[in-house]
C-alpha cells in the first residue's frame, strides 16, 4: 500500500466515524395533527396547537419542569426506546370543514408519511376523516365527542376525552346533587344544538339518558349554524319555559344566541354545554360578564394541584408562555401527545401498525396525564377512565362547581335574572 | 304561547326584515334599471363588513358609523365594477351577463378568503350590547338602529330617483331604454351610477348588520339569499316592493320559526315566496 492510497484510506476512515453518530441518529417520529386553524373556530384550533406543542417540547426535553413527577413523557429527552427519537409535529388546517378535514388528512397521510395523526376537534369533520385513517391504517387518536364515531368498528381510531354519552353523565350527577344541596328549583330540560354531528350527538345522548331516568325532554331546537337572526329559537324555548338549557354551539352562533338571550330576557336557572363556545377565549371578548353563570363539563382544573401538585407547576409554566391558563382544549391535546409517545415508547417503533397494537393496550393512570382521567381503551377504542366535572364560568372563568371534592366554589343556583346583572 | 311572545317575533322580524330590505333594494335596482341579477352582492356586502370590521379594529371606529364610509367606497366599487367587467358583457347575451356576476362572485369570495381567512370576526359594538324595552317589548339597540338606518337609506333612494333629474332619467331607463337614449339620456354613464348606487347600498347594510352579525368569506349568503327571496315578492325590479318584501320576510322568518319550528324558518320563506309568485306572479307590489 503506497502512501496515497494509505491517506485516502485513512481520510474514509475518519468520514466514516465522523458520520457514524449522524448514521446512529434516530429519526423524527412524524405526527399529523389536524385541527380547525382558520374558519369558524380558529381560537379552539389554536389552544389545540399550543397544547400539542407543549407536550411533544416535553417529551423532547425541551421542557424541564415537570421532571422528577409522574407524568409520563417527564423527564424525557425523545422516546426512550427508540434511542431518543424526537417528535415532529405537521400541522393540517381543517378550516371546520368536513370536505377540507379530510383533504387534508388525506394530504398528510400521502405526503408527509405521519407515524400516527390526531384531530380534528370538530365531530363532523372527525366523522369524515375517520374513514380515510381507516383506510391508509394509520393510527387516529381524536377528542370529538360525537359517541357514533367509535361505534363504526374503525381499528385506527382511539378517542382520549369523553364521549357524548360520559359528557352528558355528569348534567344528571349535577342535577340531582344541586337540587338535593339547594332544593329543587327546575322543571323543564331544554335543548338547543347546532346541526352537525357534534350537537345532534350530544342531544341524542342527553335524550337516552333523561328517558333512562324518566326525565322528559319538553323541547329541543336544532339550528343552522350560519344565519344573521337566532329570535325564533330563543322565544321558543322562553315559550315553553325551558329552565335546564343544554346548549351545544361554536362559537360565533353561541355568541349570537348569549346577546339574544340577554335581548329577550330569557334566563334560564341552568345552561349546560358540552364545551365548545364556551372554551373560546373570542366566546368572551364578544359577550364579556353576559358570559357569566353558564356551566360547562369541564376536563381539566388546574386547581386539582391539592390531589396532583404537578398541575399547577404545569400549568404555571403553560401561563408564563402562552399567557394564559391550559383549558379543555389544551389539556386534551396535550394529553393526546402523551398518549402516542406511550404507545410509541412500548412498541418500540414508529411503525404505524405496531403503535396501532400499542395504543389498544395503553393503561395510563391519572397520575400519568393531565386531565382528571386516566386513559385506557375499551373494545371499541373509547376511553373507559373518561370522566366530567362541571365548571360554571364565574367572573368570565370557568371554575369546578362538582363534583363537592373537586369544586373551587359554589354554583350560582340559579342563573340571576338579567335584570339584576 | 303568549300574545306577548307572538307580538314580540313580529318585531324582531320587523326588525331584522328592514336590513334584509335594505339588501333587497340594491339587488332590485340594478334588476330594474338593467334587468341584470348581480349574483356577487352578497360579496360586497361581505367586503363593506370586512371593511368595517377592520376599521372598528384599527381605528375602534363604532360599526354602524362606518356606514356613510362604507357608502362611499362601496359606490366607486360599483362603478369600477361596471366599468370595467359589466359595460364590456352588456352586449353578450343574458347568459355572458348572468355569469359575468356569478365570476364576480367567486372571485370576490376568494380574494377575500385569500386575504381574511375563514375566520369569523365580529367588530364589538356598544350599541349592540344595549337593550330598549317599550311595553314588554324588547329590541337591541344595534338592530334599532340598522332597522332606523335600513329605513333612511331606502327614503333617501327612493327621493332620490322619484325627485331629482337624475333619478327620473334612471327610472326613465328602466322604463324604455331605446327611447329614453333616444332623447339623450346618457345610458353609460347612468348605469354606472346605477351600479354605484346599488353597491353603495350593500356598504350601508354592511356596516349596519355588523353590531350584532359577524363576518366571515360567506357570509354574503346568509342575506342574499332571503333579499333574492324580497326582491321577487315585493315585485322584480320594483325598489320600494323590495323593502316592503324584506319586512315580510323578517316577519315570516322569525314569527314563522317561532310558532311552528325554528328549524324550518327558512323554508317558511319560501314557502310563502313561492305561494305569492303562484298567486301574484309580479310579486305583491310589481305593476
Amino acid at each position: 500500500m503506497n502512501r496515497r492510497t494509505s491517506m485516502v484510506l485513512a481520510l474514509i476512515a475518519m468520514v466514516g466515524l465522523l458520520a457514524a453518530p449522524a448514521l446512529t441518529q434516530p429519526k423524527d417520529v412524524v405526527l399529523g395533527v389536524i385541527i380547525p386553524l382558520t374558519g369558524p373556530a380558529p381560537g379552539t384550533g389554536q389552544d389545540c396547537k399550543l397544547g400539542a406543542e407543549f407536550a411533544t417540547d416535553m417529551i423532547n426535553g425541551a421542557l424541564k419542569v415537570a421532571d422528577g413527577s409522574g407524568l409520563l413523557g417527564a423527564g424525557w429527552n425523545g422516546i426512550p426506546s427508540l434511542g431518543g427519537a424526537k417528535l415532529k409535529l405537521v400541522f393540517a388546517d381543517s378550516q371546520g370543514s368536513p370536505e377540507v378535514g379530510r383533504a387534508e388528512a388525506e394530504r398528510l397521510i400521502t405526503t408527509v408519511k405521519p407515524s400516527a395523526t390526531m384531530g380534528a376537534w370538530h365531530s363532523g369533520v372527525t366523522v369524515a376523516i375517520a374513514p380515510v385513517i381507516e383506510r391508509y391504517r394509520i393510527p387516529h387518536m381524536t377528542i370529538s365527542t360525537a359517541t357514533e364515531l367509535t361505534q363504526r368498528g374503525f381499528q385506527y381510531l382511539f378517542r382520549v376525552g369523553v364521549n357524548a354519552h360520559q359528557g352528558g353523565e355528569v348534567l344528571f350527577q349535577y342535577l340531582d346533587w344541586i337540587s338535593k344541596e339547594h332544593g329543587k328549583k327546575w322543571g323543564k330540560l331544554g335543548q338547543l344544538h347546532e346541526d352537525t354531528a357534534a350537537g345532534v350527538n350530544f342531544a341524542n345522548a342527553i335524550e337516552e339518558m333523561a328517558k333512562a331516568r324518566s326525565i322528559p325532554v319538553a323541547l329541543r331546537v336544532p339550528y343552522s349554524r350560519e344565519q344573521a337572526n337566532m329570535d325564533s329559537e330563543i322565544l321558543k324555548l322562553k315559550s315553553a319555559g325551558i329552565d335546564v338549557l343544554v346548549q351545544t354551539s361554536y362559537t360565533s352562533d353561541g355568541i349570537i344566541i348569549r346577546k339574544t338571550m340577554r335581548k329577550l330576557d330569557y334566563a334560564p336557572a341552568l345552561i349546560f354545554s358540552q364545551g365548545g363556545f364556551d372554551d373560546d377565549p373570542k366566546f368572551y371578548e364578544a359577550v364579556g360578564d353576559d358570559a357569566n353563570y353558564g356551566s360547562k363539563r369541564q376536563l381539566w382544573s388546574p386547581v386539582l394541584s391539592s390531589t396532583k401538585p404537578i398541575l399547577k407547576t404545569v400549568n404555571d409554566e403553560f401561563r408564563r408562555r402562552h399567557g394564559r391558563d391550559i383549558n379543555d382544549n389544551s389539556v386534551r391535546y396535550i394529553t393526546l401527545i402523551q398518549v402516542v409517545a406511550d404507545a410509541l415508547n412500548r412498541a418500540k417503533s414508529a411503525d404505524s401498525q405496531a403503535i396501532q397494537k400499542a395504543l389498544v393496550a395503553t393503561d395510563l393512570k391519572a397520575e400519568q396525564v393531565l386531565l382528571v382521567h386516566g386513559v385506557k381503551f375499551d373494545a371499541k377504542h373509547d376511553n373507559v377512565l373518561a370522566k366530567a366535572m362541571v365548571a360554571q364560568i364565574q367572573e368570565r372563568q370557568p371554575k369546578i362547581v362538582f363534583p363537592p371534592e373537586a369544586a373551587v366554589t359554589k354554583p350560582v343556583w340559579p342563573i340571576p335574572a338579567w335584570n339584576t346583572r | 304561547m303568549t300574545a306577548e311572545i307572538v307580538l314580540q317575533s313580529v318585531v324582531s322580524g320587523l326588525m331584522f326584515g328592514g336590513v334584509i330590505g335594505l339588501v333587497a333594494v340594491g339587488v332590485s335596482l340594478i334588476w330594474g334599471i338593467m334587468d341584470l341579477i348581480n349574483f356577487a352582492y352578497g360579496e360586497y356586502l361581505m367586503w363593506a363588513m370586512y371593511l368595517t370590521f377592520f376599521l372598528w379594529a384599527t381605528l375602534g371606529l363604532e360599526p354602524i358609523l362606518s356606514a356613510p364610509i362604507n357608502a362611499v367606497v362601496l359606490f366607486v366599487a360599483g362603478v369600477v365594477t361596471y366599468r370595467f367587467v359589466i359595460r364590456a358583457v352588456l352586449r353578450g347575451p343574458i347568459f355572458a351577463q348572468m355569469l359575468s356576476t356569478f365570476g364576480l362572485l367567486v372571485l370576490l369570495r376568494y380574494v377575500a378568503w385569500l386575504l381574511f381567512r375563514p375566520d369569523d370576526r365580529q367588530a364589538q359594538s356598544v350599541l349592540a350590547t344595549s337593550v330598549l324595552t317599550v311595553g314588554g317589548l324588547r329590541v337591541s339597540g344595534g338592530e334599532l338602529v340598522a332597522f332606523a338606518g335600513s329605513l333612511l337609506a331606502t327614503s333617501v333612494l327612493f327621493a332620490f330617483l322619484k325627485c331629482t333629474k337624475t333619478g327620473k332619467a334612471l327610472r326613465a331607463l328602466a322604463q324604455d331604454r331605446e327611447a329614453a337614449v333616444a332623447l339623450g339620456i346618457d345610458a353609460d354613464r347612468l348605469y354606472a351610477l346605477a351600479w354605484g348606487l346599488s353597491t353603495a347600498a350593500a356598504g350601508v347594510a354592511g356596516g349596519l348588520v355588523s353590531s350584532f352579525m359577524y363576518v366571515n368569506p360567506l357570509v354574503g349568503d346568509v342575506f342574499l339569499l332571503p333579499a333574492f327571496a324580497a326582491v321577487a315578492l315585493g315585485g322584480f325590479g320594483n325598489v320600494y316592493g323590495a323593502v316592503g318584501g324584506g319586512l315580510v320576510i323578517g316577519v315570516v322568518n322569525v314569527t314563522g320559526g317561532t310558532l311552528t319550528v325554528p328549524k324550518v324558518k327558512l323554508a317558511l320563506v319560501y314557502l310563502v315566496f313561492l305561494g305569492v309568485l303562484f298567486l301574484r306572479p309580479k310579486g305583491l307590489w310589481g305593476r
